[in-house]
C-alpha cells in the first residue's frame, strides 16, 4: 500500500542543480511530495503550489529573510518554513529564528540527517542544528552570568572600583599613579572579561558581582 | 548513463570535485559521472595533496564556501595541476568576479544558476575550446 503524502514541500533554491538535488533527496521519503521549486519566493508561487513546508536556501537568496517568511505566511498562514545554510554560526541561526523560521539546517549534514530535520519541522517541531544550538546556549549562559571577581587581576579590580566611583581614565591614572594609556588597557581588558562595551555596564556588573 | 567521456587522446576525462556543501556533493559527482566523466575524487575541503595525487584533467570547485579566499584557491589549484581545466562554480553573478576568477587561473566559470545540462555543456566547452564563461556573467555589468 502506498504511504499517504502528508507534506507538500516547496523548494526555494537559486542553485538550479541543487534544487534538483534537494528534490531527489526529498523524493526518497514517500510521505513528502515536492510540489515545485523556484529561485525566489513569491506569493504567487506559494499560492499555486499550496505547500505545507517551504525549504529555503538562504545563502544565495538576496531577499530579506523576514520579508521572505512574511511572503510565505501571507500566502499560506500555517506553512512551516525551514532555512538551509552553509553557515555554522549562531548569529545566522538566531537571525533566522527571529525572522520566524521553524527550522535551521546546515548544508554539511548527511542526506539522512537532512531528512530527519525536515520531518521534525514537518511534524510541527522546531529544528535547529544541534552544534549551533549548543554554542548559542553556552554564549547565552556566559552572557547571563555575573563576572567572577577571580576573573580580574588585582589591578583590574582597583580600576573597576574607581570606575564605579565615577572616575574618568585621567582621574584613575592620577589616583593609581599609572599612565592614562595603561589605564585604558586595563579598562579594555575589563570590558573583554565582562563582555561589555561601556563603563556603566562594567560598573553595574562589578556592583552585582560584589567586586565593588 | 552516457559512455565514458574521452579527451582528444582517447583517455577518460578524470575529474576532481571540491564541494564543501556535503549535502550536494553526491549530486555533482552523480551528474558528472552520468555524463561520462570519471570522478576520481570528491572533496569537501581544498586538499591540494589529494588533487595533486589524483592528477585530474578537470577540477570542478565550488568557490563560494572554501576556507580560503576563492581567488587564492584557484591560483593554488592551477599551480598544483597546471594542465588541468579549473572550473569555478559560483553564485556570485557578476562579470568582474568572473574576470577575477579567470585571471587567477580558472579556465571555466559557471554560475550556480546553470541547469545541470548547462553545467555539462560549459565543462565540455572548456575542455574542448580551452575556456568557458557562463553567459549569466557576461550579461551583468562590470
Amino acid at each position: 500500500m502506498l504511504a499517504a503524502i502528508t507534506n507538500r514541500t516547496l523548494i526555494i533554491e537559486s542553485q538550479a542543480l541543487f534544487a534538483k538535488a534537494l528534490a531527489q533527496v526529498l523524493a526518497l521519503d514517500p510521505s513528502i511530495q515536492v510540489v515545485g521549486d523556484a529561485d525566489v519566493i513569491s506569493e504567487a508561487v506559494v499560492r499555486s503550489t499550496r505547500p505545507d513546508l517551504i525549504l529555503i536556501d538562504i545563502d544565495g537568496n538576496a531577499t530579506d529573510l523576514v520579508e521572505t517568511v512574511q511572503t510565505a505566511r501571507t500566502a499560506a498562514p500555517n506553512v512551516k518554513v525551514c532555512a538551509l545554510s552553509m553557515h555554522v554560526q549562531p548569529d545566522v541561526m538566531q537571525r533566522c529564528l527571529n525572522a520566524g523560521v521553524d527550522g535551521f539546517i546546515v548544508k554539511d549534514v548527511t542526506p539522512n540527517e537532512f531528512m530527519r530535520a525536515i520531518k521534525s519541522v514537518a511534524g510541527g517541531e522546531t529544528y535547529v542544528d544541534p552544534r549551533i544550538a549548543g554554542r548559542l546556549l553556552r554564549r547565552r549562559t556566559n552572557n547571563n552570568r555575573y563576572p567572577d571577581p577571580a576573573d580580574l587581576s588585582g589591578r583590574e579590580v582597583e580600576v573597576v572600583r574607581l570606575i564605579v566611583a565615577g572616575m574618568s581614565n585621567k582621574e584613575i591614572s592620577a589616583n593609581l599613579h599609572l599612565s592614562e594609556k595603561t589605564i585604558k588597557n586595563h579598562v579594555s581588558r575589563i570590558f573583554t572579561k565582562f563582555n561589555c562595551t561601556a563603563r556603566t555596564q562594567a560598573a553595574v556588573f562589578a556592583l552585582r558581582s560584589g567586586i565593588a | 548513463m552516457h559512455s565514458s567521456l574521452r579527451d582528444v587522446t582517447g583517455k577518460s576525462v578524470l575529474v576532481g570535485i571540491i564541494e564543501p556543501q556535503r549535502l550536494f556533493a553526491p549530486f555533482l559527482t552523480q551528474l558528472l559521472s552520468e555524463f561520462g566523466f570519471s570522478v576520481v575524487t570528491t572533496l569537501e575541503t581544498m586538499s591540494l595533496d589529494d588533487i595533486g595525487r589524483n592528477e585530474p584533467d578537470l577540477v570542478f570547485v565550488d568557490i563560494d564556501f572554501l576556507e580560503i579566499e576563492p581567488i587564492v584557491a584557484i591560483g593554488q589549484l592551477h599551480r598544483v595541476v597546471p594542465r588541468a581545466t579549473i572550473c569555478a562554480y559560483t553564485g556570485r553573478n557578476d562579470a568582474a568576479w568572473a574576470a577575477e576568477c579567470s585571471a587567477a587561473g580558472a579556465n571555466c566559470v559557471i554560475s550556480k544558476g546553470a541547469t545541470p545540462q548547462e553545467i555539462i555543456l560549459g565543462v565540455q566547452h572548456a575542455l574542448s575550446a580551452g575556456t568557458f564563461i557562463d553567459s549569466r556573467f557576461v550579461k551583468t555589468e562590470i
